[in-house]
């Protein structure tokens, strides 16, 4: 269970002054100013749920899932994971979680894969049976075996991500916090991840709270979302009922014969426009796709194709994003 | 002890991916070696007096000092403060602190490993070198050797307690660079490294007294070269004790302060 209650954290950033000898001046003295990077958050994540913590650059999530692994203290506010404060209790609390950054290796740089593994399973004090099955299953799970005596420097990011992901398992933890698993890596092996992350969280019931900028990550991985941005949180729910609240939104594009002809119905908005072609979008509160396509056939145009879509997940989310500024939750 | 070991063997597994690194590094220590032993040459032959022992035990300290400076050095990668400066800066200090390990204890484990490999694979073959072709002696005793690597473990431990302080301040000032090039001129200076404390005007050496740094290069010198009674080898080996067991206490206050204070750097 991971209790979050109105966590916050708030970084010291210096501040340079400027004007005539700005550099000399810094040097003796500098202003600072207090950022909050995560701004009273509260949230619960039960045992065994899996949850996708998403929101733009600098929205606060690392950070949180730093406070979350013990490695940042909250400036005010409290975290527990397990029941214990990671941060007060960070050997305890590393026993239960597994953390992966995406953009960053835990493993030893120079040496083979398997010689961080045999550190870890020190470190942690793995039994040989348990290292064992770990160790096969992952292998088979994440098609490691081929770069199992590789150096860490020598693999590629997804195979890195991947020894990563097996590493920071391998003491069966309860919690598995990842950040950006999947940046950078290649189609195939994001594929690989996200079926890997799934598995374990349906057949280990590992609780697992993903940070991620990759829409598909949240469809595919997780049942819950929570929308952070400037170090607030602005959505938590599942993703069928942020789709329901925040997809209301349509796009029509046609294809018609005439050249550049004139279309104007209240409640639809042009998103883009070319000479045989025209694309707009609507808000089924105000229309349903029925009447916007009644409305279109209507008019004396020659319309060869017409389609509508729903909104995807990612321009719900940029929504979202966009409201952030102006709503809460 | 296993997690030690595991260490140790992490540090050997690394070596023969840097083979050319290693070699060059066992060529820099007998070139300082062979260096030391010119200059305290050409002192000695000019004013015996100003060096104050015999030849032999003068090149004897110097080139000792050398050797041991391959393992001590505090500004590569054997020290951990230059470990901890760089994984702050890059932000890969937190791989460190998701272990379940006391951080202090994973700092001293890793390091002390390495210190190890490099005494096994680099000073060892260089202090064999130089005693078959330089005129290295060894100690006059089994009893003094023994007290010497007692002296060398508690001289680590010393290097390490301080070497460790600086590391913290990392976490608060970021950039430890030009502290450690100040350190490593205070530490150079008053340990013994580079001139023999016996040589220093008397306020200096007194000063050298109240610091840790001659616990590193001093006491062990000079009960390798024999120059300590039995009574001043037990009160050394003391004062060693005394510095680290202080600095690791410190260590640990230290770091429950400095912790609360760190910011990551980086996404």
């Amino acid at each position: 269970m991971i209790r979050v209650q109105e966590a916050t954290k708030i970084y010291r950033v210096p501040v340079p002054s400027e004007g005539r000898f700005a550099g000399i001046r810094n040097l003796f003295h500098m202003n600072y100013t207090d950022r909050t990077v995560v701004d009273h958050i509260s949230f619960d994540i039960r045992d065994g749920e899996s949850v996708c913590y998403i929101g733009p650059n600098g929205a606060g999530k690392s950070t949180t899932v730093k406070m979350l692994s013990g490695i940042l203290m909250p400036t005010s506010g409290s975290v527990s994971v397990n029941g214990l404060d990671p941060c007060r209790n960070r050997k305890e609390n590393a026993r239960n979680i597994g953390v992966v950054f995406g953009q960053k290796t835990s493993l030893w740089w120079d040496v083979p894969v398997i010689d961080s593994y045999r550190l870890l399973k020190e470190m942690y004090g793995i039994s040989d049976a348990a290292f064992r099955k770990n160790l096969e299953l992952f292998c088979d799970l994440l098609e490691m075996e081929s770069f199992l005596n590789s150096p860490v420097r020598q693999l590629s990011l997804g195979q890195r991500m991947r020894a990563d992901l097996a590493a920071a398992l391998l003491h069966d933890p309860e919690i598995l916090f990842l950040d950006e698993p999947t940046i950078g890596v290649d189609i195939v092996a994001k594929a690989r991840i996200r079926e890997f992350i799934s598995e374990l969280n349906s057949t280990r019931g590992i609780t697992v709270m993903v940070t991620t900028h990759d829409m598909a990550d949240m469809e595919k991985i997780v049942d819950r979302v929570i929308v952070i941005d400037k170090g607030k949180i602005y959505y938590d729910g599942t993703v069928a009922a942020m789709k329901a609240k925040y997809g209301k939104k349509r796009r029509i594009d046609l294809t018609f014969t005439e050249e550049d002809p004139e279309i104007s119905i209240p409640g639809l908005t042009e998103i883009s426009s070319s000479p045989f072609s025209r694309s707009f979008s609507f808000h089924t509160d105000e229309l349903t796709a029925e009447q916007t396509i009644a409305k279109l056939t209507a008019l004396p145009l020659h319309i060869t194709d017409i389609s509508v879509q729903q909104t995807d997940i990612e321009e719900i989310v940029r929504d979202i994003y966009l409201q952030s500024g102006r709503t809460e939750k | 002890m296993k997690r030690f070991f595991s260490y140790v063997q992490l540090q050997f597994r690394h070596l023969p991916f840097y083979r050319f690194e290693h070699m060059m590094r066992c060529l820099y220590g007998l070139l300082a070696m062979f260096a030391v032993r010119a200059l305290w040459t050409s002192l000695w032959r000019e004013n015996p007096s100003l060096v104050g022992k015999d030849l032999p035990e003068m090149i004897t300290y110097a080139m000792t000092a050398m050797a041991i400076d391959i393992l001590f050095y505090p500004g590569g990668d054997n020290s951990v403060h230059v470990y901890m400066s760089r994984r702050i800066r890059n932000g890969n200090i937190e791989a460190d602190l998701l272990c379940p390990m006391d951080f202090q204890h994973m700092m001293l484990l890793g390091n002390a490993s390495r210190i190890l490999v490099l005494l096994l694979t680099t000073v060892l073959p260089v202090t064999l070198f130089a005693f078959l072709a330089m005129d290295f002696r060894l100690p006059a005793s089994a009893g003094n050797a023994a007290f010497f690597f007692l002296s060398l473990i508690l001289a680590y431990f010393v290097f390490f307690g301080t070497d460790f302080l600086l590391g913290l301040l990392a976490m608060v000032i970021k950039n430890t660079r030009y502290v450690s090039w100040a350190y490593r001129a205070i530490s150079d200076f008053f340990s013994g490294k580079l001139v023999p404390l016996w040589i220093f005007p008397a306020a200096l050496r007194t000063v050298s007294y109240f610091l840790p740094f001659r616990c590193v290069y001093d006491i062990p010198l000079n009960i390798w070269i024999c120059s300590f009674s039995p009574e001043e080898t037990a009160r050394a080996l003391l004062t060693q004790l005394f510095w680290a067991v202080f600095l690791f206490l410190m260590g640990r206050i230290c770091w429950h302060s400095v912790r609360k204070r760190y910011t990551v750097q980086g996404g």
